[in-house]
């Protein structure tokens, strides 16, 4: 998986390469707009992280000059501003989605898994990691043979952390996924953890093997094994 | 307009000398007018009844000359036939010429000047039954002096009394504008440094008073909005540099140490919890500074403002059961509203969550809605916790307010949780505010406006 990253900011720029480096993707970074440009035309990229704030040529120029040469390469917009005007100018110009700055992360993951796998989804109806399984049409989630009796929020939150297994999942994406809520404040994040809390005290607490790990500053991750 | 130039104690003088004139000019010139004809015609009819009581004499004393004797020395009349004269009284040949006048002019102007200098209005004509030709005099001396000696004064005292009024205008005109000046003075040395000082105030009353006033409510308003700018920025700044300090040592403390990777995990946890309460804290003002510049983009519906509040407290009610908690809720159904969902329900939250927050464990909290009589959407949010002094009331709705003492940053709030609420609640047109309450606790109430049609 070959993604070009046009941004700028060296460091910005040093960490995401390394970040998805890590996750096994191949990475360009250009650091203007032109030669984001020229790559972006010239080679076949799966995936292109676009920078809105470049010097000369503004990432939504470039955006725009893409889709005219009608390039389908999906496009991830990375932006500063957050004011809706401007993300919804990014998606009319042609963005598939967009991710504020400072985002985290494993959020900015999340969304490069879920363009790069567009027009496939993978819907499982059963989810599983080691012995714990979730059935998404009984609502029925065991553990061995043991039977966890869950809430509808912690069943929801369970799933949604049973399919992103594996990867750190952030306060804004449960926000933003399971709660579906847009604009997060601090209420939220304090509920977010105490679902979190009890929702480790029924999967977790009574089992010798933990899954569900917080991962201090960032988010959560259900994992076998050591983080 | 070449006047904009000029003071404005000046042109005041200017239209105040030129009005003046204008009147002036009215009144001399009409009295003058009205004097002269005046006097003319009383004359004129002397003239006439004069030459009248001589015709009539005549007339009635068929040519005797007897009978005009008796009209007096004092009269100036001359009776002359076919070109010779046949009788003149005495001040007549005193005052104006014995014999048959020869001069030409005499014989046809109306008007005569005698030797001595005086002025005569003349009057002629014939008495048809005895044929004598009759010429009556008047001496209108006086008058035309009279006239003469009122148009002295009047081109005299007209450009004289101009005079007096520019400088008593100019004079009178800075005076009345020297609280003016004195205004000017003060304010320009009112900055953004002493913008506790006032204006001079010398009669309340008074236009300029009234100006004076204004300007200083004005100044206060500045004045206690600078102190706000400026309490809020080093606020701002306060609470922006406690993360980035604890980021820097963390960080700095982690390369001293022996990094195990266990440590450095730790160090890089706590360096990432610090940059989320940034961020946290950077959402938030930014919301706040949207929210000052109006341009916020609310997208007003209309939606039952009990469901909203309903889907809060289900959702906060985790909170409130960790704390083991009382919270109930009786909410009335269909409380109609015309807001935007999503600030709604970040003050709703904000206001709930601040209650938990600061009721003790096994408290109480309570969550009404109503519709009011008037059509209002009233949710009340109570508690039984510590509750909020009275003079603080208002106040822990500003920026970063914290009642002095009742909390650090515990649970990540940095004092904007009620200001946003307050933002929110504002820009759908409605109230917040906290209510006495029988009892300890606090009592919170938001009312927003009837539910119907558009606003905003």
């Amino acid at each position: 998986m070959h993604i070009l990253v046009i941004e700028d900011e060296p460091k910005v720029a040093k960490a995401i390469r390394e970040g998805l480096e890590s996750e096994n993707y191949q990475v360009t970074v250009a650091v203007t707009g032109e030669d984001g440009y020229f790559l972006a035309t010239t080679q076949a990229f799966d995936l292109v992280l676009l920078d809105l704030m470049l010097p000369g040529r503004s990432g939504l120029e470039i955006l725009t000059a893409l889709r005219k040469q009608k390039c389908q390469t999906p496009v991830l917009i990375l932006t500063a501003r957050d004011a809706v005007e401007d993300r919804v100018e990014g998606l009319d110009t042609g963005a598939d989605d967009y991710v504020v700055k400072p985002f985290a992360f494993p959020e900015l993951l999340a969304r490069i898994r879920a363009l790069t796998r567009r027009g496939r989804p993978e819907q499982a109806l059963r989810l599983k990691l080691a012995d714990l399984e979730l059935d998404c049409v009984t609502k029925m989630v065991t553990r061995g043979k043991q039977e966890i009796d869950l809430t509808a929020k912690e069943f929801d939150l369970l799933e949604y952390l049973l399919r992103h297994q594996g990867h750190v999942v952030t306060r804004e994406m449960l926000a933003r996924d399971v709660w579906k809520v847009t604009s997060r404040a601090t209420p939220l994040d304090n509920v977010i953890d105490v679902h979190v809390a009890r929702l480790r005290q029924k999967v977790d607490a009574p089992f010798k093997k933990k899954l569900l790990k917080t991962i201090r500053g960032v988010g959560f991750v259900l994992k076998e094994g050591d983080i | 307009m070449i006047l904009g130039n000029l003071s404005i104690r000046l042109r005041l003088t200017l239209w105040y000398t030129a009005v003046l004139m204008v009147i002036l000019f009215v009144v001399s010139f009409g009295s003058y007018f009205f004097m002269r004809n005046r006097l003319e015609s009383e004359a004129r009819s002397r003239l006439e009844s004069g030459y009248a009581t001589v015709e009539t004499v005549i007339r009635n004393s068929s040519g005797d000359l007897m009978d005009v004797y008796h009209l007096g020395q004092e009269s100036l009349f001359q009776l002359s036939r076919d070109g010779r004269v046949v009788y003149q009284t005495l001040t007549w040949q005193d005052r104006l010429w014995a014999g048959t006048p020869t001069d030409r002019r005499f014989a046809e102007s109306n008007s005569w000047k005698s030797p001595e200098g005086s002025l005569f209005w003349v009057k002629k004509g014939i008495e048809a039954d005895s044929g004598f030709e009759i010429i009556v005099a008047q001496d209108i001396t006086s008058t035309m002096e009279y006239i003469k000696s009122l148009s002295v004064i009047l081109m005299g005292g007209v450009p004289f009394a101009l005079i007096l009024a520019v400088l008593g205008g100019y004079f009178l005109a800075g005076r009345a504008l020297s609280p003016v000046k004195a205004i000017t003075r003060k304010a320009s040395e009112i900055n953004a440094e002493s913008l506790s000082e006032r204006l001079p105030i010398q009669n309340p009353h008074d236009e300029i008073g009234q100006l004076a006033s204004v300007f200083n409510d004005t100044l206060a308003r500045l004045d206690s909005s600078f102190k706000q700018l400026r309490r809020f920025t080093s606020d701002a700044s306060h609470e922006l540099r406690t993360p980035l300090t604890s980021i820097r040592s963390v960080g700095e403390v982690a390369l001293q140490g022996s990094m195990d990777r266990k440590s450095c995990q730790e160090a890089i946890g706590s360096m990432l919890e610090e940059t989320e309460r940034l961020t946290h804290l950077v959402d938030n003002l930014l919301t706040l500074a949207r929210g000052d510049t109006e341009k916020a983009s609310l997208t007003p519906q209309y939606m039952d403002f009990s469901v909203l509040v309903g889907e809060v407290v289900e959702e906060l009610r985790i909170l409130a059961e960790e704390k083991n908690q009382f919270l109930s809720s009786d909410l009335q159904s269909s409380v109609m509203v015309t807001a935007d969902e999503s600030t709604l329900r970040q003050a709703v939250s904000n206001v709930l969550h601040n209650a938990i927050r600061h009721t003790q464990m096994e408290g109480h909290i309570e969550v009404h809605t109503v519709k009011t009589e008037d059509g209002n959407a009233v949710i009340d949010i109570l508690d039984n916790g510590p509750g909020i002094p009275e003079s603080e009331r208002t106040k822990v709705f500003e920026r970063f307010y914290r009642i002095s003492g009742a909390r650090s940053s515990e649970g990540g709030g940095v004092g904007l949780g009620l200001a946003i609420a307050r933002w929110a609640v504002e820009a759908n047109g409605g109230a917040i505010s906290f209510l006495d309450k029988e009892g300890p606790g606090t009592h919170c109430r938001i009312t927003l406006l009837a539910g119907e049609g558009e606003r905003r």
